[in-house]
C-alpha cells in the first residue's frame, strides 16, 4: 500500500470508524485510539485486506469492532457479549437531556446488539455489509437488530410516550 | 410498526456525535512513521551482538568441545516478541555464530548450553533488517578461560 493510498483510505473512512467507536464505547479518547490502531493494522499488513471480500470500510470496521470487543471483554470478563434477554426498566428522564438519555440507553445494550444498531441506524449500512464487518450471518444481524430495537423501546419508554403524546397518538 | 420504527429512528437521531478530530490524521501518520524506528534500533542491537560475538571468537579461539549437535532439519523458532513474517514478506537466512547469552537474553530456552559459549545458528532476517526466527545448527561450548 502506497502512502497516497493509505492517506486516501484514512480520509475516506476515519469518520465512520470514529463515530462507530465513540458510540460503542462512549469515549472520545478510546475512539481516537481505535481509529489509530485500525489504520496502523492496515499499514502493517495490507495483505490482510482482500478486496474480493468486501469494501475497505467493512474491513476497517471489522478491526475496530474486534478492538472494542476485546477491550469490553478485558473490562468485563464474566459478562456475555450477547444477552438475548430483554433489558430492564426504563430510566427516569432528566429534563432537556434527551440526547444523553438516548446515548445512555444505547450504551446499555449488549455489545453485539449495539454494534448492529449503530451501523444500521447511524451509518445507514446495508445489513449485508454489517454481516461482513461483524463476521456474522445475515440472519444473526437481523435478529440482533430486532432485539436491539425492542430493548430500546423499553429503555426509551419515557421519551417514547412523550413523543407520542406530542404527535397526538395518545 | 413502521410508524414505531420511524419514531424510534427520529429519537435515535437526537444523539449526534462529532466526526474524527482533524489532528488525528497527523497523529496516525506520525505513529505510522515512528514504527520503523524501534525496528532499526532492534537491528542495531542484533548487529552489535553479532559484532561482539565475532570479536570474541577471533580474539579467543579457545578450545571448543562439541556439546549437543542439533539436526539441520530442526524448525525455525520465532524470536520472542517479534511478529513472524507474513506470507507476502520475504527474508534471507544468514548462518552465524551467536553468543548463548544473547539468545538467552532474547528469550530463548537453551537449558543444555553454556551461557558463556556460542552456538551456530541460521537466522531468518526480514526485509526490515530484523531477526524474526532462529534455527540452531550446532552448539559449541566455551568457558572462555582456555582451560
Amino acid at each position: 500500500m502506497t502512502d497516497p493510498e493509505f492517506r486516501d483510505a484514512f480520509r475516506s473512512h476515519k469518520d465512520v470508524l470514529y463515530r462507530f467507536a465513540y458510540r460503542m464505547t462512549g469515549s472520545k479518547a478510546v475512539a481516537e485510539d481505535v481509529v489509530q490502531e485500525c489504520y496502523l493494522a492496515l499499514w502493517r499488513r495490507p495483505g490482510a485486506y482482500d478486496p474480493r471480500r468486501g469494501a475497505v470500510r467493512a474491513f476497517l470496521l471489522g478491526i475496530a469492532r474486534n478492538l472494542i470487543l476485546k477491550r469490553w471483554r478485558d473490562e468485563r470478563p464474566h459478562e456475555a457479549l450477547e444477552d438475548e434477554s430483554s433489558i430492564c426498566q426504563p430510566v427516569d428522564l432528566p429534563a432537556g437531556e434527551r440526547a444523553a438519555f438516548v446515548a445512555r440507553a444505547i450504551g446499555m445494550l449488549p455489545p453485539l446488539q449495539r454494534e448492529a444498531l449503530i451501523l444500521a441506524e447511524y451509518e445507514d449500512m446495508p445489513l449485508e455489509e454489517i454481516a461482513r464487518s461483524t463476521g456474522a450471518e445475515l440472519a444473526a444481524v437481523k435478529s440482533r437488530l430486532h432485539r436491539a430495537r425492542e430493548n430500546l423501546r423499553q429503555l426509551l419508554a419515557p421519551l417514547w410516550e412523550e413523543m407520542r403524546s406530542v404527535n397526538g397518538k395518545r | 410498526m413502521e410508524n414505531d420504527d420511524a419514531e424510534l429512528r427520529r429519537l435515535l437521531r437526537e444523539w449526534e456525535v462529532p466526526d474524527a478530530p482533524a489532528w488525528l490524521e497527523t497523529r496516525v501518520m506520525a505513529r505510522r512513521d515512528a514504527r520503523w524506528r524501534p525496528r532499526f534500533a532492534a537491528a542495531l542491537v542484533w548487529a552489535a551482538a553479532l559484532s561482539v560475538a565475532a570479536f570474541l571468537l577471533v580474539r579467543q579461539p579457545a578450545p571448543t568441545v562439541p556439546a549437543a549437535t542439533v539436526a539441520e532439519e530442526d524448525p525455525f523458532v520465532p524470536v520472542p516478541n517479534v511478529l513472524p513474517l507474513d506470507s507476502y514478506e520475504t527474508g534471507r537466512v544468514v548462518r552465524m555464530d551467536l553468543p548463548v547469552s544473547s539468545l538467552l537474553n532474547a528469550g530463548f530456552s537453551l537449558p543444555a548450553a553454556d551461557p558463556a559459549g556460542t552456538v551456530t545458528a541460521d537466522v531468518l532476517v526480514g526485509d526490515d533488517g530484523r531477526a524474526h526466527a532462529v534455527r540452531l545448527v550446532s552448539a559449541t561450548t566455551s568457558n572462555g578461560t582456555g582451560d
